[in-house]
């Protein structure tokens, strides 16, 4: 164990090598790093496969705000949700596998709440542009529609 | 991406929004949002809203909405591929001529064990249909397998076949409105389900003289409200605590109600002035002063008292203090 680190951070190396210094409250707001911390079966540092280190940089920012927050007004953690969440589409992809295979409950929340939104009150049409050649949403390429859902949507 | 984050990403969506992006993707078609309940209407389905479209006094919905409608219905249901429903409730304006659809859905909601079930085909008065869809005893399950427990029909027809009504034995449950009910109806209602607990009849046509009679046990709580044909309402429900009446009817006949607890009797002013062509329905509880003596108390022999108060009828058991016997009062006895 490294004699350096304090005794409450953990070490987190994404599957591109680079190391993040993390405290461990920080850390354990994912519940599959919490579930290996309790048991004990990590070591100083714990890697995360399958998230880059920039995804894993964003990630932990969110966790970050959410523990320093608690005592901040709810509104101003919605605030720096829906700025957080507010990015490209492959970020989003990233994002929300990340956050699914960490299990970290709140970040998938305000994830999929926005891919929502991105669907809410449009047309197909609409939803079909915006979404098409992107992995969020495999869309399909044929025509096939059933009518009566579009119908009204230029209205 | 896995299907429960799909899954989860849909359960933010209306029906509507949810079908729209689920119809683009091959992955996400047969992913279904987690829904218990599903309430179809001119809103959820076609995404119109009514008022703002209906507000200018032109209030039939067009056949083409009709059709759509019906469409949209069966497509969602089709899509849906959860393992139970618990409530299915369908508002709009439906005669008996989309039967075939309406069977349908009620089928699927027997398979998917639905408990509540809530037919509302008035959608508004000008556009009902004189063609009362029939509801379908028939499909429901024999015996005990039934799990319908709420039953809501509105603008429906409800024909009494015994050897059918039998299915409704699981109900607990029944809510009926502008619909016509017979007595021979009321009493296969009343003498095949016996877990009935809550009955309401509301603006439908009723019997002259209506009869709630019948082994149930369980029936609790009674409510008529404005139903329209009836001139005497003779209860005899052994289980029975709650009787709530709003209308014009004024001969009440209470036979065998010992759990009988609160009486609420409201008139409506037009038919306190015997005019039936007046329009006014403003509630008038106040011109019956005297208080109504109904019958007497099994278990004391204290006199059951029908009374007037600050808001509205109500029975009192015994008589006041001061003790006066009410005066020309009509008395049901047995």
């Amino acid at each position: 164990m490294s004699s350096s680190l304090e005794k409450n951070m953990l070490i987190l190396r994404s599957s591109d090598g680079e190391e993040f210094i993390v405290p461990e409250v920080v850390a354990v707001m994912s519940k599959a790093i919490k579930n290996m911390v309790e048991d004990e079966c990590a070591s100083n540092t714990i890697p995360v496969p399958n998230v880059d280190a920039n995804i894993l940089a964003m990630v932990i920012e969110f966790c970050k705000k959410h523990d320093e927050s608690e005592a901040e007004a709810a509104s101003d953690l919605k605030t720096f949700d829906s700025e957080f969440v507010n990015r490209g589409q492959e970020a989003l992809y990233d994002l929300i596998t990340a956050a699914n295979f960490r299990d970290v409950k709140e970040l998938l929340d305000a994830l999929c709440q926005n891919v929502a939104e991105m669907i809410k009150g449009k047309s197909v049409h609409h939803i079909r542009i915006q979404f098409l050649g992107y992995q969020l949403f495999e869309i399909l390429t044929s025509n096939f529609i059933w009518n009566i859902w579009c119908d009204r949507d230029f209205d | 991406m896995s299907d429960d984050i799909l899954s989860f990403i849909l359960s933010f969506l209306s029906i509507r929004d949810s079908v729209k992006a689920r119809i683009l993707s091959r992955k996400w078609r047969y992913i279904c949002p987690f829904m218990l309940n599903l309430d179809f209407d001119l809103h959820t389905v076609l995404g119109i809203n009514y008022k703002a479209r209906y507000s200018n006094g032109d209030s039939d919905i067009s056949w083409e909405d009709k059709s759509n409608f019906v469409t949209g219905v069966d497509q969602i249901l089709e899509l849906h591929n959860g393992q139970k429903l618990l409530s299915l409730r369908i508002y709009f304006c439906l005669g008996n001529e989309y039967a075939g659809y309406v069977d349908r859905w009620i089928r699927f909601s027997i398979i998917m064990k639905t408990e509540k079930l809530d037919l509302d085909f008035s959608a508004s008065p000008e556009s009902q249909s004189n063609n009362l869809y029939d509801f379908p005893y028939q499909l429901l399950p024999q015996g005990d397998s039934s799990q319908l427990k709420y039953l809501c029909l509105k603008s429906c027809n409800l024909r009494s076949t015994p050897n059918h009504i039998s299915r409704l034995v699981s109900l607990k449950s029944l809510d009926l409105e502008h619909v016509p009910l017979n007595q021979s109806c009321a009493n296969n209602i009343l003498s095949s389900c016996l877990n009935f607990e809550w009955l309401r009849l509301k603006n439908s046509i009723l019997p002259e003289t209506l009869c709630i009679h019948g082994p149930s046990l369980h029936l609790k709580i009674l409510i008529v409200h404005e139903c329209y044909g009836v001139e005497k309402i003779e209860i005899s429900s052994i289980g029975l605590t709650t009787f709530e009446y709003m209308g014009k009817v004024k001969n009440f006949c209470f036979l065998d109600v010992p759990r009988l607890e609160k009486v609420h009797i409201s008139y409506i002013a037009k038919t306190l002035y015997g005019d039936d062509d007046e329009e006014v329905t403003s509630q008038n509880s106040g011109t019956v002063e005297e208080p109504k003596f109904l019958g007497l108390y099994p278990g004391s022999n204290e006199k059951i008292l029908l009374k007037n108060g600050p808001y509205g009828f109500y029975v009192q058991l015994g008589e006041d203090r001061k003790g006066y016997l009410p005066e020309g009062a009509s008395v049901s006895q047995y």
